[in-house]
């Protein structure tokens, strides 16, 4: 054997009869780690989410920087640019502070613990405290006052309900995730998605609006702003149903579980990726609803109660696209993945596309029509007749998370080798971290 | 001899379990209850400073000066004499339910018996719900020919000179914008089943026009305009508005 040391007699070196084999005493040399299989993809998300913390707040705070501005200038008395801004501000702001945070705290391998929320039927006590209470103010007064101070009320009837949705989730199934993932999708749904979510629909409006002039079909003037156009003829309800019922639906699910798809391959649970999805789901609604709640100016609360269950539409929407994605990027080996899979996106996306879809009913002749053109009143306060449809299809929606929170939960609580779903991430290896389902440097 | 593998069963780290902990437990960790606090702090807090909001506005809520006399204060649908009709101004009538204004029409207010307004007038005019209307529910108040304030259905506003309208033709000075103020303002009811109600005061000694919405200050002008304004009731160029009641209140009446 060449290099092997010989006696100057010229026989090799027996090798030594240890009793014992030598690797059972310690060895002072220096040991390489080896980093466990998906811990540099971890440190790089980890930094991404770190970097794009501190552009998060930066963007936040120019956003801000332009409320201040506008507010100087007389704008400060416009519910509708308030709320918007703190939809576009408080988001990046808060969500970059948390992305730093967590994104130092995981390059430093520290642990963060299940996701903790108060309980979904406290969320909702404080959810009826805040409808009761602005539904009696708009009684009271003819006009609600300075914008700046009937603003958090305003915010809070938009994030109670939504939080209370997340509540329940994480009430369900909280166990299957860690604080810091449940956050930073949270957050993700709240900047990234909405933002990226206005640009594309805005660039499909034009295109299909583009479409429509190629075809020789004119379009009613401002009907590009379909929350306060109504629809004259019959290709301004195509138009309509073309971005209620096809590119938002398409555009939303397809961004929201988009940060749940950055870290598929860490993501250890179908459990925990339908619960990160409707995480990012409603922290897109708090955005969306708060946006649409300033646009009632003085009849906010109209709004706000006519979208109570808008984080049910999509939360729910978003966890199944990301439990699809989830089957499509880990499920080797499931029964069925691909179904389950585009299952999941596809169930995202028609549920999205019926609901909104539903708001041209009531140009339906008939009893639907009749139904959705109807008003309903809580004391003088008036309610769209629609909205007893769209009760329906959050109680639906509901029964959907139910359904499927129980569903995952019993997964989740199988004994180990019987879950009908694969544990998520790649299975661990030599010299790699332990990392429990619940909790972990994840 | 024999070389251990470095993955020996006793170094292996434990597998992970298919199973996890059941989900979260029946008590919220520290970190829930602490989420519970706030957010209940933060809920009562923000419906006391609700309670208090129309106490906070920098200018106090519309109000009647002192000895000011009440001119007229009737449904125009019910006292179309005092007011243009048709006949004489385009997009003028007169429903059951009070002062219908079409697109681009204007109603003046006429008096009669001589009566000049003077020293400064006060047009506060009730709006019927903008569903009532086929188009957007545009309602304006125009003072002297001269200061225009119009509000849409969503609670936009402009204040204007002369007109609203940008200027047009080859000769256009586009730097001279008749726009004066524009905005929008949380005092306005956007529902359409909800009614609203503009005023527009006019005090001649502080030479200012204030515009308020739902007795809400909304923005204000400096205005020198004639100490006897002619008021005119009007609407967008692509709206309308019904006008259900009127109120007006002058300094003094000769």
């Amino acid at each position: 054997m060449p290099g092997q040391p010989v006696y100057a007699q010229g026989q090799p070196y027996p090798g030594y009869a240890y009793p014992q084999p030598y690797w059972a005493y310690a060895y002072p040399a220096a040991v390489v780690k080896r980093r466990p299989p998906g811990e540099i993809y971890a440190l790089v998300v980890a930094w991404i989410v770190f970097s794009f913390g501190i552009l998060s707040i930066v963007g936040g705070l120019l956003l801000l920087l332009v409320v201040v501005v506008a507010a100087a200038n007389g704008s400060g008395d416009n519910l509708d640019i308030l709320t918007t801004f703190a939809g576009f501000t408080l988001g990046p702001i808060l969500g970059g502070i948390l992305a730093i945070v967590y994104g130092i705290s995981r390059v430093m391998k520290r642990t963060s613990p299940p996701p903790s929320l108060p309980s979904a039927l406290t969320m909702l006590a404080l959810t009826i405290i805040a409808f009761g209470a602005a539904v009696v103010l708009w009684h009271f007064y003819t006009s609600p006052g300075l914008a700046f101070a009937v603003l958090p009320l305003a915010l809070l009837s938009g994030f109670l309900p939504a939080l209370t949705i997340l509540a329940f989730g994480v009430q369900r199934l909280g166990a299957a995730t860690t604080r810091r993932h449940l956050w930073l999708s949270l957050f993700f749904g709240a900047t990234m998605a909405p933002l990226f979510a206005l640009i594309f629909e805005g660039i499909a409006s034009v295109l299909i609006a583009l479409g429509f002039t190629i075809a020789r079909q004119n379009l009613s003037p401002g009907i590009s702003d379909i929350t306060t156009t109504a629809p004259r003829d019959a290709a301004d309800v195509l138009f309509m149903l073309l971005i209620l019922s096809v590119v938002a639906p398409l555009v939303e699910e397809g961004l929201k579980p988009l940060g749940v798809v950055i870290i598929a391959r860490r993501v250890r649970s179908p459990a925990e990726a339908f619960l990160l999805g409707l995480a990012a789901g409603i922290g897109f609604d708090m955005v969306e609803t708060i946006g649409y709640i300033g646009m009632g100016q003085a009849d906010w609360i109209s709004i706000a109660i006519q979208r109570i269950g808008a984080g049910l539409l999509h939360g729910v929407g978003a966890a199944m696209a990301a439990l699809g994605w989830y089957y499509l990027i880990n499920g080797k080996g499931v029964p069925r993945r691909w179904l389950k899979g585009f299952g999941g996106l596809a169930y995202a996306v028609l549920q999205h596309g019926i609901f909104n879809g539903s708001n041209l009913l009531g140009l339906v002749p008939g009893p639907v029509g009749d139904l959705m053109n109807k008003t309903l009143y809580v004391g003088r306060l008036p309610l769209d007749g629609g909205m007893i449809l769209f009760l329906f299809y959050y109680a639906v929606i509901l029964g959907v998370l139910i359904y499927m929170t129980g569903r995952l939960r019993r997964d989740l609580n199988k004994p180990a080798g019987t879950a009908t779903v694969p544990s998520g991430a790649a299975p661990l290896t030599a010299g790699s971290v332990p990392q429990p389902v619940a909790g972990g440097a994840r | 001899m024999m070389t251990p593998s470095m993955t020996s069963p006793a170094a292996m780290p434990p597998t992970v379990p298919d199973s996890a902990p059941p989900a979260q437990p029946a008590h919220p960790s520290r970190f829930g209850l602490f989420f519970g606090i706030v957010a209940s702090a933060l809920t009562l807090a923000a419906i006391v400073l609700a309670v208090f909001a129309p106490q906070l506005t920098s200018t106090p809520k519309l109000q009647v000066p002192a000895g000011w006399q009440q001119v007229y204060s009737a449904n125009p649908g019910d006292t179309t004499g005092v007011w243009n009709d048709a006949t004489t101004y385009r997009g003028c009538s007169f429903p059951s339910r009070g002062l219908l204004i079409d697109s681009e029409g204007a109603c003046e207010f006429q008096p009669g018996n001589g009566v000049t307004l003077n020293g400064g007038v006060l047009i506060d005019a009730k709006l019927a719900p903008a569903a009532e209307v086929p188009a957007s529910e545009d309602a304006g108040i125009l003072l002297d020919n001269s200061i225009l304030f119009i509000i849409t259905q969503q609670g936009d506003y402009e204040i204007c000179r002369d007109s609203c309208d940008a200027p047009s033709g080859d000769n256009a000075n586009f730097a001279a914008s008749p726009v004066v103020a524009t905005g929008s303002t949380v005092a306005w009811h956007a529902d359409a089943f909800v009614p609203n109600e503009i005023a527009a005061l006019y005090n001649a000694d502080q030479e200012t026009v204030a515009f308020y919405a739902n007795g809400q200050f909304v923005d204000q002008i400096n205005a020198d305009i004639s100490s006897s304004p002619t008021v005119v009731l009007t609407t967008s160029s692509s709206g309308e508005a019904l006008f259900t009641h009127v109120t007006i209140y002058a300094a003094s009446v000769s």
